[in-house]
C-alpha cells in the first residue's frame, strides 16, 4: 500500500485481482449445437424485464430497470436553475447526464474515480435521451439525469436510455415521445444476438466455423410512437448491408420494449391518482 | 395548502404534528419505519444486501480480491469499506469527489469494522507476506431519507455475512495463485452490531429514525452501535443541542431494543433458503 | 518552557501541570491559542465573523467552517471526521445568532498526537475562540476517558482502570475510548465519541467520571484568561 492518492476516501491497495482470473478458463461458445444460448434463449430471445418508476422518492423522477441480471437505477432532478453560467442558454433548457458503474457491479473492483469509459457512456446516453426532451419548453434551465449501473451484465447502455426516459417521464418533464433502446451482437452476418449478456457481448469469434469477419455490436436508441432513431452506436468491423440489417433488428426489438415502458407509465399514474382521492 | 405550510414553515409545521404527539408520516415519536433486507441482489459481487428503512434505500456490495499484504501487517488481509452519497441519492449532493459527509460516513464504517472486530482480518490471510484477500465493502445509498448510516450497517453487516471465499492456494513453482471455485467457505462475522439515530428538537423531543425532513428541522444526530449481547460498540454525537444524561440513557435503552429487532431480520435471512423478510 | 515575547502573553504552569496553553500565539489572526494537554499538542486560529460568498450565506445565522490540518500531508478521511465533533460544539457554543451573514473560520493544526487528540482540540478550539472574543452560550469541555483491563486480576468483575485524557499508549492498551464535551452551565453534554466495547453500566462511569474531570480543565481556562487579562493589565 502507497501512500494514498484519493484522501477522500481510505487507502486500498494498489493492485488487486479478481479471484477468477486463477481458474481454469471455461471454453465460451455463443451457441450451443440447438442453436440455444448460455441462459438457454434463442438467438432473437431478449430477456425478462422489470420496469419500475418512483423508485427514490427524494428525485424529481426516478426509474428502476432490471434485464435479468442487469440492473440499472436513475434518477432525475429539475428543472432548476443553471449551475455553471458558462451552459446558460435563453432559448432552451440544458440537459446533463451521469453514468456510474457501482464498484461492485463488474467481475472487477471497479475504480470509484470516472474513467474514460464512464465519461464516453454518459454523452451516448446525453445523445440519446436528449431528442426526446422538449428543451425549448424548459429555458435558463438545467435537467440533471443521473444513472448507476448496480450490475452489469450486458446491455447497460440500453438499459440506461430506457431508465432515464422513463424517470424523465416521471418526473413530469415534458417529451416529444419516450426512448426505449436495443443492442445486438453480431457474430458472423447471419447471427443476430439480441440483447446480449456480458460474455456474449465479449465472447471471442469462432472463426473455425465461418470465414465471416462481420463482428460487432450495435444499439439503437428510438423514439417508438414517431419511429424515429434518436441514437445509433456500432462498434466492430460490418458490411453495410449488415449493419442496416442489425438496425432494422434493434428496431423491431426496441419497439418491443414500448408496450412495457407504456404499462409502467401507465400503472404508476393509476397509482398516483387513487392515493390522490384517498387523501382527498 | 398543507403542502405550503410544510415548505416555508417547516418547524411550525412540525410543531403542530408533536402537539399531538404523532409526526407527519403518521408514525409516533418512538417508532421506527419498516425495515427490510434483501441479501444477494447483485451477482457480480461476493456478497451484497439491499437494506429499506422507510424509503431510504442503501445497497452494499462486497467484492473480494488477491492482494499483497501491508510491510507492516504481513499476516492480515484488509478490509477498505467506502460510503458513497451520489448525487442521484438526493439533491442536496452534487456530482464530484465524495463529500464531508460521505467521508465521515466512511470513517465511522472503518471505525466499526475495527472496533467490533467484525471479520478476523488473520481470516483473510493466504500465504503471509504475499497473499491476502482485500474485501472491499462499497455501501451505494440510493435513496436519501435520513439514518443513512443506520442503514449502511445492516447492509454492511447482512452483505459480509453472506460473503464465500473460494479456496486459494498459491502454487510455489509459479508464484502464482490457484483457484479452487467450487471450494468455498463462508467468512466468519464476529458480531452482528446494529445502528441506531435520534434526533433532539428543541432538546426535550427524542425522534426516533428522523426521516431527511426531521434531520433537516433538528440538529445533529445522536448514532448508538450495539451488538446482541448490550454492549455499546460506538455512540456518535458530533454536536448540536445538549442533552440530558436522561436523555442519552433513554436513547440506549431504546437502541438495545432496536438491536433486537434487527437481530431477528438477520437470522431470518441467515437461512440459505430464504432472502427475504421485514420486521 | 515556553518563550517569553513581549507580545504575547504567557500562561505559565508548574511543569508537573497536564495542561499548557499560550493565547494569541499568532498575530494575524482574530484569536488563537497553542494549546497542549499532556504530550499532545495542538494550534488553533480563529478568524471571523467574516466575509462570506452570498451564494453560502445563511439569513438567519453565521457559518462556522472548521479546517482540521494533519501534521503531515494534506487532510484525510480521518481528519473529517473529526472536523465534524469541532464543528458541532462550535456551532452550538457560538452565539450565531448575532452574526448573520458571515461566517468564522476555525484551523486547528495537529502539532503532536500523543493521545485524546479529539478533547485536545476541543478544548483548544474553546481557548482560541475566547481569546477572539467571541460571544458563546457557554464554554464547552472535553474530556476523554479509557477503560483498561486489570491486568492482575483474572477475575470477571474487576473493575476496570479509568484513565483520564490517555496517552497514547495507554489508548492503545485501552479497550474502550471515550470522549465526552460538556456545556460549562449546566454540564449538559454537547457532543460525545465513543468507540469499544462498552456496557452500559460501565458507560455510566465513564460518563460520571468526566464529568468530574471537567472542574479541573474549567479551573484551567479560568487561570488562563485571568493571566491573560492581567497581563494586558500590565501593560
Amino acid at each position: 500500500m502507497t501512500m494514498p492518492t484519493d484522501s477522500r476516501r481510505l487507502p486500498a491497495p494498489d493492485i488487486s485481482y479478481n479471484a477468477k482470473l486463477f481458474t481454469e478458463i471455461e471454453k465460451l461458445s455463443l451457441l450451443d449445437d440447438e442453436e440455444k444460448r448460455a441462459d438457454g434463449r434463442y438467438v432473437t430471445q431478449p430477456r425478462d424485464v422489470f420496469l419500475q418508476c418512483g423508485v427514490i422518492t427524494q428525485a424529481k423522477g426516478s426509474a428502476y430497470f432490471e434485464m435479468n441480471k442487469t440492473k440499472v437505477i436513475c434518477s432525475v432532478y429539475g428543472p432548476k436553475d443553471i449551475e455553471m453560467r458558462e451552459e446558460f442558454q435563453i432559448n432552451k433548457g440544458k440537459l446533463k447526464c451521469e453514468l456510474k458503474y457501482a464498484p461492485y457491479s463488474s467481475p472487477k473492483h471497479g475504480d470509484h474515480i470516472p474513467g474514460a469509459s464512464d465519461v464516453e457512456k454518459s454523452d451516448i446516453l446525453l445523445e440519446a435521451i436528449s431528442s426526446g426532451v422538449c428543451l425549448q419548453r424548459y429555458p435558463k434551465s438545467q435537467i440533471d439525469v443521473y444513472v448507476i449501473v448496480l450490475e452489469d451484465d450486458g446491455s447497460v447502455m440500453p438499459a440506461a436510455i430506457t431508465a432515464a426516459s422513463v424517470a424523465l417521464v416521471d418526473a413530469g418533464i415534458e417529451m416529444y415521445d419516450v426512448i426505449t433502446a436495443s443492442s445486438i451482437r453480431i457474430a458472423g452476418q447471419d447471427t443476430f444476438i439480441i440483447d446480449p449478456t456480458s460474455s456474449e457481448e465479449f465472447s471471442p469469434l469462432n472463426l473455425e466455423k465461418s470465414n465471416d469477419l462481420n463482428q460487432g455490436m450495435v444499439m439503437v436508441a428510438l423514439l417508438p410512437s414517431i419511429n424515429q432513431v434518436s441514437s445509433v452506436v456500432s462498434s466492430g468491423h460490418l458490411e453495410c448491408n449488415v449493419l442496416q440489417e442489425a438496425i432494422r433488428s434493434c428496431r423491431y426489438s426496441a419497439q418491443n420494449l414500448h408496450s412495457i415502458v407504456r404499462k409502467c407509465l401507465v400503472n404508476s399514474l393509476k397509482k398516483i391518482l387513487k392515493q390522490r382521492n384517498t387523501a382527498k | 395548502m398543507e403542502d405550503i405550510f410544510k415548505h416555508i414553515q417547516p418547524v411550525e409545521y412540525y410543531k403542530s404534528f408533536l402537539k399531538e404527539n404523532i409526526r407527519p408520516d403518521t408514525r409516533t415519536l418512538q417508532q421506527i419505519r419498516k425495515t427490510t433486507l434483501n441479501v444477494g441482489p447483485i451477482t457480480t459481487a461476493d456478497g451484497s444486501a439491499l437494506v429499506k428503512i422507510g424509503n431510504t434505500m442503501v445497497m452494499c456490495g462486497v467484492k473480494a480480491e488477491l492482494t499483497q499484504p501491508t510491510a507492516e501487517e504481513p499476516k492480515k488481509g484488509i478490509i477498505v469499506p467506502n460510503l458513497d452519497l451520489p448525487a442521484l441519492c438526493s439533491s442536496k449532493f452534487k456530482p464530484g469527489p465524495p463529500n464531508t459527509q460521505a467521508q465521515v460516513g466512511t470513517k465511522f464504517l472503518d471505525n466499526l469494522i475495527k472496533i467490533a472486530n467484525l471479520v478476523n482480518s488473520e481470516d483473510l490471510c493466504i500465504v503471509p507476506d504475499k497473499l491476502v484477500w482485500v474485501l472491499y465493502c462499497d455501501v451505494t445509498c440510493l435513496n436519501y431519507d435520513g439514518c443513512v448510516i443506520d442503514a449502511a450497517v445492516v447492509a454492511l453487516v447482512a452483505a459480509l455475512r453472506s460473503v464465500s471465499l473460494p479456496s486459494v492456494t498459491l502454487n510455489e513453482e509459479t508464484d502464482t495463485p490457484v483457484t479452487n471455485i467450487n471450494e468455498k467457505t463462508p467468512l466468519t462475522i464476529n458480531c452482528l452490531p446494529v445502528a441506531s439515530s435520534f434526533s433532539f428538537f428543541e432538546s426535550e423531543h427524542i425522534i426516533t429514525d428522523p426521516t431527511l425532513s426531521e434531520e433537516d428541522i433538528t440538529s445533529g444526530c445522536l448514532t448508538v452501535v450495539s451488538d446482541e449481547h448490550e454492549n455499546l460498540l460506538l455512540v456518535d454525537r458530533p454536536g448540536g443541542v445538549s442533552i440530558t444524561e436522561d436523555q442519552l440513557e433513554i436513547c440506549i435503552q431504546r437502541s438495545f431494543k432496536r438491536t433486537k429487532e434487527v437481530h431477528k431480520l438477520y437470522k431470518a435471512v441467515h437461512k440459505p433458503s430464504e432472502s427475504n423478510d421485514q420486521t | 518552557m515556553i518563550m517569553k515575547d513581549d507580545m504575547h502573553e504567557v500562561v505559565e504552569q508548574p511543569p508537573t501541570s497536564k495542561f499548557q496553553c499560550e493565547m494569541n500565539a499568532l498575530k494575524n489572526a482574530d484569536g488563537s491559542a497553542f494549546y497542549s494537554q499532556g504530550e499532545t499538542s495542538v494550534m488553533v486560529a480563529v478568524y471571523g465573523p467574516g466575509d462570506l460568498k452570498e451564494t453560502k450565506q445563511e439569513i438567519d445565522k453565521a457559518l462556522v467552517e472548521v479546517d482540521f490540518r494533519p501534521k503531515l500531508g494534506s487532510p484525510t478521511v480521518n481528519e473529517k471526521y473529526l472536523e465534524r465533533f469541532v464543528q458541532g460544539v462550535c456551532e452550538n457554543a457560538i452565539m450565531l445568532a448575532l452574526h448573520p451573514r458571515t461566517a468564522f473560520a476555525i484551523i486547528v493544526q495537529i502539532m503532536q498526537d500523543q493521545g485524546s487528540l479529539l478533547s485536545c482540540a476541543i478544548n483548544a478550539v474553546c481557548v482560541a475562540l475566547q481569546d477572539a472574543g467571541v460571544s458563546m452560550k457557554h464554554l464547552p469541555v472535553a474530556v476523554t476517558v479509557a477503560l483498561r483491563k486489570e491486568s492482575e486480576s483474572e477475575l470477571e468483575d474487576a473493575t476496570d482502570v479509568l484513565i483520564i485524557n490517555p496517552t497514547i499508549k495507554e489508548e492503545s492498551e485501552s479497550f474502550s475510548i471515550l470522549t465526552f464535551v460538556f456545556d460549562s452551565v449546566n454540564k449538559n453534554l454537547l457532543c460525545m465519541h465513543s468507540q469499544g466495547p462498552l456496557l452500559p453500566k460501565q458507560h455510566e462511569r465513564c460518563l460520571k467520571a468526566a464529568k468530574e474531570a471537567t472542574e479541573e480543565v474549567l479551573k484551567f481556562f479560568r487561570d488562563s484568561v485571568t493571566q491573560k487579562v492581567a497581563a494586558g493589565l500590565e501593560l
